[in-house]
């Protein structure tokens, strides 16, 4: 007997409601106690039809479906027409719908700050759903349940959170907060959308290791929403593959991954294993950009959450190189970039670009960003936004200009016919092509990439890189990369650094950081990589050890990482451990000083200590 | 204009009403056959006929000049004070968000401190002080009247000009003036138009409040709130006269406020449709 | 915390004593001598203004009346030599208070009910009727409300009094034509805050944990939706004290507003610039006050002043 039926669900809207995706026609089962994974990228429909099941949508959506039956319960939606038994029934529907949710089919969102009450102390949005569904339940009676419910899901002094805002704590702690309201009146089934999309990888193998022990402790089905594919190797046994709100493929993991039959799925899986090449060929030594023990500080800030500020962070870049920064967000890789772009100055340090400091913007350093929403002015037209800084920096005719413009769209991959049309018209990945145009049109030698693929799905993800790369090679241009994905960036970059809380850990040779990581937080990095492969992802079950650092910083001197990392010595909390250098790798942390090891750094071969 | 009305009828109604209301403002008392000072004792008190259609006062003027030549005092100090107020809010609220650190601290709080106390109190003190004409109003409205503006203009810069493409225009060398005028200012339009809407109306109400209370316009000039003081004393005989400029006030400060509701709605695409915006809340049907 | 309060303090301080530095000037040029009238020889005139110290140059009188204001002294009304700007003050407050706090409860109440029916009535006429009615509100001057109901109510029905303060029922028309432009404002306030807090995610979160519609805004979304309104108690202060202007003249009422308006027809100008300096101190205070309601409301707010 299945826990959850769903028979020919279909979702239509008939305005053009942001973030409307229509379903079209699926059916699917739900186990006890099984994972069910759902996989699809942006606009399959997979979430849209998680809200039909919890009767969630509004009402401009149109539901139609023929079954939904959670364990013998009849659950399906009122189809409506107009009239008076219509509202009636969708009375009555509603009023069912609240003694479920919550109870038997609970769920948690992809960005939990936005979904936890702002105002409203963590306590209280825990104790509410046991009292809606409980009504003899005391107050104290509900306060203690919080308690175990906080303890259960992981989190530390539950007393003291229980008084908290949701802003005062961190991301991951706010989506186990949300998983903790979710259990609270221990449901059959829980519906997780892209539970770990808004989170930092380290923090993303520990919500989904919750989520896992969950399900095996209480039994609790999960059905689990992700567009990716690693992340549902790693912890579903049987995966749904949709695509434009269609169910293309259903299965076990292994035989989906191992032999997915539809064109689409193999699509799929193949973008995804591509991130996992390395790149090729090596550069000759000559530093186009260099920063030398470069400091941001924001004084008076302190106690921000994010401080995003940088601290003695040395790197160069090689002429026609593509160098990677990888870090978590928070951790100063876009103030570095800001003043790698010449935005702001550093308080402390140097950066010489072609030699020269560089102490204002240049032209000859152009920047891509993250945002495909803001990085285009929606006011102008694709040919003002390309021509403008030809106007500004060139003497070419207009004749020359519009020349000019239609190159450089051909070469992004666009048609000369966009030129008159606003941004708005344009997809995520297009917008981003029109970005790296503008940022070409002035044939920088320093490219500056701020998260470029971020907020894009896997398949355009794939082909901006592959763009990127096919310029690089092509203009011969230097590219700063930054990420917080370690996988994009060692898809791309030839050599790479990663950073922690404003300092620089490691870096050096890509492929011998990818193969042979050093410092702690590397490795946690890396083993926080989920393969589309459930052989390899299920392996990764025993993550590098790391703690949640709990929203508290260390201040003053010390190693940032210290707080979390494993193998932390008494000197890691008294000192800042010095860069020391192994040929090309450069590593900032005592397990690699002649202290601790013994050893020489110059000529010595070094490995892995850990 | 069916096809505008149907878009924004607020707007599109506001429109129609305030045109009106100038052209009878600007015609009539270049066309009608009496001076808004002239008195005549053979005429006190008439009620409303072909030739007065307001009627007359008590000191035999005609309502009706006396009327619209009032409301092209109103008009004035309206479309007056939120030129002035407008162009300095803009420029106030820009330098300051522009410029932001140090700059933007010590301006904003300049106009905090000017903005703690109700501006009509100022504008009491100085037409008192300065005397009761058009030219103090103007003066004292447009002591506090930027500030709003300016706030709001301050916040969309500051908004707009850590917007990456305000960056990437930095970098391609454009300067803080075109960056202003391409980048921030068509992005960050739609709230400040709507302010500079609704500074209209306010102005005419500080204007027609004063007369009111005396501390404005002074006889015989009129303005519509001298009108309605003037009325006041023979409300309970002769309510007509007080009617009248009451009358002309509330459609002209209605047709303002409508089109500051009708451009509002027209910039929250989402409720464009309806002013009737109907909200059960995100997910809610039934 | 602590710093903000100083902070807001400061500036506080600042404004007061910018109003009262402008104020001073401004009183001292205005046209026309209180003590003039008809039959007074220059010689007389000469004595009093010596007797009230006008004689002396402009900075000392100006030094003398803030060493007096820090005191709490506000000096002589120059036409009733015999009563001080402070009796004048004390005797006229009581009216003008209950009147105030009276018009800032209904429109609180009426403003949260009607916006919160505007943004969830199912009822197309409820919804423009209510939106016109705010319209109309916002449009309308205060003394002109006040005179249509005097000819309404007053006059043509004659179901309340106009005039004077001995009864319950004097207040009816009063607070009703304070109340309207404020119950206006926070009708589109609730109604504004309230559909956009509606689309937010918590709502969607507080339904997939199984709470009705009536809980769900009564303990998450009410309390977002009326902070703004919070922010605006401030202005409404200050738009009441000054609205008592034209209110309490209109109806005789013995408060504040109907002092001052007489004090400008009497040129009086210590009374003048005593009751400004009053109001200004009232709404700086009002305003600090709602602003550390907010932050009491709102825990982003109290944890940026931290």
């Amino acid at each position: 007997m299945s826990l959850l039926s769903v028979q020919n669900l279909s979702v239509q809207f008939h305005d053009s409601y942001a973030g409307g995706e229509t379903v079209r026609d699926i059916s699917f089962n739900v186990e006890p106690g099984e994972i069910v994974g759902i996989v699809g990228e942006s606009g399959s429909g997979k979430s849209t039809a998680m809200q039909a099941i919890m009767g969630l949508l509004p009402k401009r959506a149109e539901v139609k479906c023929q079954k939904l039956i959670l364990s013998q319960e009849d659950i399906t939606p009122p189809f409506s027409a107009d009239g008076k038994s219509a509202v009636k029934e969708e009375k009555l529907y509603e009023k069912k719908m609240e003694s479920i949710r919550g109870r038997q089919i609970s769920m948690i969102f992809q960005e939990p700050l936005s979904y936890l009450n702002p105002t409203v102390k963590i306590g209280r949005q825990i104790t509410e759903v046991i009292h809606a569904h409980d009504k003899a339940c005391t107050r104290g009676g509900a306060r203690q349940r919080a308690k175990e419910l906080l303890d259960m899901v992981g989190i530390r002094r539950p007393a003291e959170r229980m008084r908290q805002y949701s802003f005062e704590l961190s991301g991951g702690m706010r989506q186990r907060v949300a998983t903790a309201i979710a259990l609270a009146c221990e449901p059959r089934l829980l519906i997780a959308d892209e539970p770990t999309t808004a989170l930092d990888v380290t923090v993303q193998g520990q919500i989904l290791q919750l989520i896992k022990r969950i399900s095996k402790e209480t039994g609790t089905a999960v059905l689990f929403v992700s567009h990716d594919l690693g992340v549902i190797a790693s912890v579903c046994s049987r995966v749904i593959v949709m695509h434009n709100g269609k169910i293309v493929e259903e299965g076990v993991t292994d035989d989906i991954f191992r032999e997915p039959r539809h064109m689409y799925t193999k699509e799929l899986i193949e973008k995804a294993s591509h991130l996992q090449k390395l790149p090729h060929s090596m550069v000759s030594r000559n530093p186009l950009f260099v920063a030398e023990h470069v400091t941001k500080q924001y004084p008076g800030r302190i106690n921000r959450e994010q401080t995003e500020a940088v601290n003695n962070v040395s790197f160069y870049i090689n002429k026609g190189e593509i160098y990677g920064l990888v870090g978590e967000s928070g951790c100063g890789k876009t103030t570095l970039a800001g003043m790698a772009a010449g935005v702001y100055q550093p308080t402390k340090g140097n950066i010489l670009f072609k030699g020269v400091p560089l102490l204002k913007m240049n032209r000859q350093i152009q920047m891509v960003f993250q945002d495909v929403q803001s990085s285009l002015n929606p006011k102008m037209t694709i040919e003002d936004i390309l021509e403008e800084p030809l106007q500004l920096n060139t003497k070419l005719s207009s004749e020359g200009r519009r020349k000019k413009v239609i190159e450089t769209l051909n070469l992004v991959g666009l048609s000369p016919k966009d030129t008159e049309k606003y941004p708005q018209a344009f997809s995520g990945g297009q917008r981003q092509r029109i970005a790296i145009a503008r940022a070409l049109i002035l044939e920088p030698e320093l490219m500056i990439c701020d998260e470029p693929v971020s907020s894009l799905d896997i398949s355009t993800q794939e082909q901006i890189l592959e763009l990127l790369e096919q310029v690089q090679i092509e203009k011969q241009i230097s590219c700063l990369f930054i990420s917080h994905d370690l996988n994009v960036v060692k898809r791309i970059s030839q050599r790479l650094g990663v950073m922690y809380e404003g300092v620089f850990v490691e870096s050096g040779n890509t492929r011998s950081i990818y193969e042979d990581p050093w410092h702690p937080y590397t490795k946690t990095l890396l083993s926080a990589i989920l393969p589309p492969n459930p052989k390899m992802a299920k392996r990764k079950r025993r993550m590098w050890k790391v703690k949640e650092s709990g929203g508290k910083k260390l201040l003053g001197e010390g190693c940032p990482f210290a707080p979390r990392c494993g193998y932390a010595m008494e000197c890691c909390y008294a000192q800042s451990p010095k860069t020391y250098t192994f040929g090309e790798r450069k590593i900032a942390c005592f397990l690699y000083s002649e202290e601790y090891t013994g050893k020489r750094n110059d000529d010595y071969k070094m490995t892995s200590q850990i | 204009m069916k096809a505008m009305f149907r878009k924004n009828p607020l707007l599109t109604a506001g429109l129609i009403i305030l045109i009106l209301v100038i052209l009878l403002a600007v015609l009539v008392p270049v066309f009608s056959p009496y001076s808004y000072q002239a008195q005549d004792v053979d005429r006190q008190n008439l009620s409303s006929s072909v030739s007065h259609i307001f009627g007359t006062d008590k000191f035999g003027r005609d309502i009706f000049v006396r009327v619209w030549y009032g409301t092209r005092i109103s008009l004035l100090v309206g479309l007056g004070s939120t030129a002035i107020c407008g162009l300095f809010g803009i420029l106030y609220g820009s330098a300051a968000g522009y410029a932001g650190g140090k700059t933007d601290l010590i301006l904003m709080r300049l106009a905090d401190i000017i903005d703690a106390i109700p501006s009509l109190l100022y504008v009491i003190l100085i037409t008192l002080a300065l005397g009761a004409n058009v030219g103090s109003i103007l003066l004292g409205i447009c002591i506090s009247g930027w500030i709003d503006l300016a706030r709001i203009v301050r916040g969309e810069v500051m908004r707009l000009k850590t917007r990456e493409y305000c960056i990437a225009a930095r970098m391609t060398g454009a300067t803080a003036g075109r960056i202003l005028r391409r980048y921030i200012l068509p992005n960050g339009a739609g709230p400040v138009i709507v302010n500079i809407t609704f500074m209209v109306p306010k102005a005419i109400f500080t204007e027609a409040f004063l007369s009111f209370v005396g501390a404005g316009i002074s006889a015989p000039a009129a303005s519509l709130g001298t009108l309605i003081q003037d009325a006041r004393s023979q409300m309970l005989v002769y309510p007509a006269q007080i009617l009248y400029p009451i009358l002309i006030l509330c459609i002209l400060l209605l047709s303002m406020n409508l089109i500051g509701a009708g451009v509002e709605a027209g910039e929250n695409q989402s409720e464009a449709r309806m002013f009737i915006s109907f909200s059960q809340g995100k997910g809610y049907r039934g | 915390m602590p710093k903000y309060i100083g902070k807001r303090i400061l500036i506080s301080v600042l404004s007061l004593f910018m109003l009262v530095t402008a104020g001073f000037f401004l009183t001292r040029m205005m046209p026309g001598s209180p003590f003039q009238s008809g039959n007074v020889s220059e010689d007389i005139l000469k004595s009093i203004e010596k007797e009230y110290g006008l004689d002396r140059p402009v900075l000392k009188q100006y030094q003398v009346y803030l060493k007096n204001l820090l005191r709490g002294d506000l000096g002589v009304s120059l036409k009733k030599p015999d009563v001080t700007v402070v009796e004048v003050i004390i005797r006229a407050v009581p009216s003008t208070a209950i009147l105030g706090l009276l018009a800032i409860l209904t429109a609180s109440v009426l403003g949260t009910v009607f916006g919160i029916w505007q943004a969830s009535s199912k009822n197309k006429v409820v919804r423009g009727g209510i939106f016109f009615g705010a319209i109309l509100g916002t449009g309308i001057p205060n003394f002109v409300i006040a005179l249509l109901l005097i000819l309404l109510f007053g006059v043509k029905l004659k179901l309340f009094p106009i005039a004077g303060l001995t009864d319950s029922r004097n207040y009816v028309l009063p607070v009703l034509s304070l109340a309207a432009y404020p119950t206006a404002v926070i009708t589109r306030l609730v109604q504004n805050t309230f559909c956009r807090e509606m689309e937010k995610d918590y709502v969607v979160m507080a339904r997939a944990k199984g709470l009705g519609y009536r809980r769900t805004i009564l303990t998450h979304v009410l309390k977002n939706a009326w902070i703004p309104v919070l922010n605006y108690l401030g202005p409404a202060a200050a738009f009441l004290l000054t609205g008592s202007f034209a209110v309490e003249s209109i109806f005789t009422i013995p408060g504040l507003g109907r002092e001052f308006v007489n004090s400008i027809g009497n040129r009086d100008y210590t009374l003048i610039l005593g009751l400004t300096v009053f109001m200004g101190i009232v709404v700086i205070g009002i305003n600090l006050l709602t602003d550390l309601l907010t932050a009491w409301l709102d825990p982003r707010v109290r944890r940026t002043f931290l």
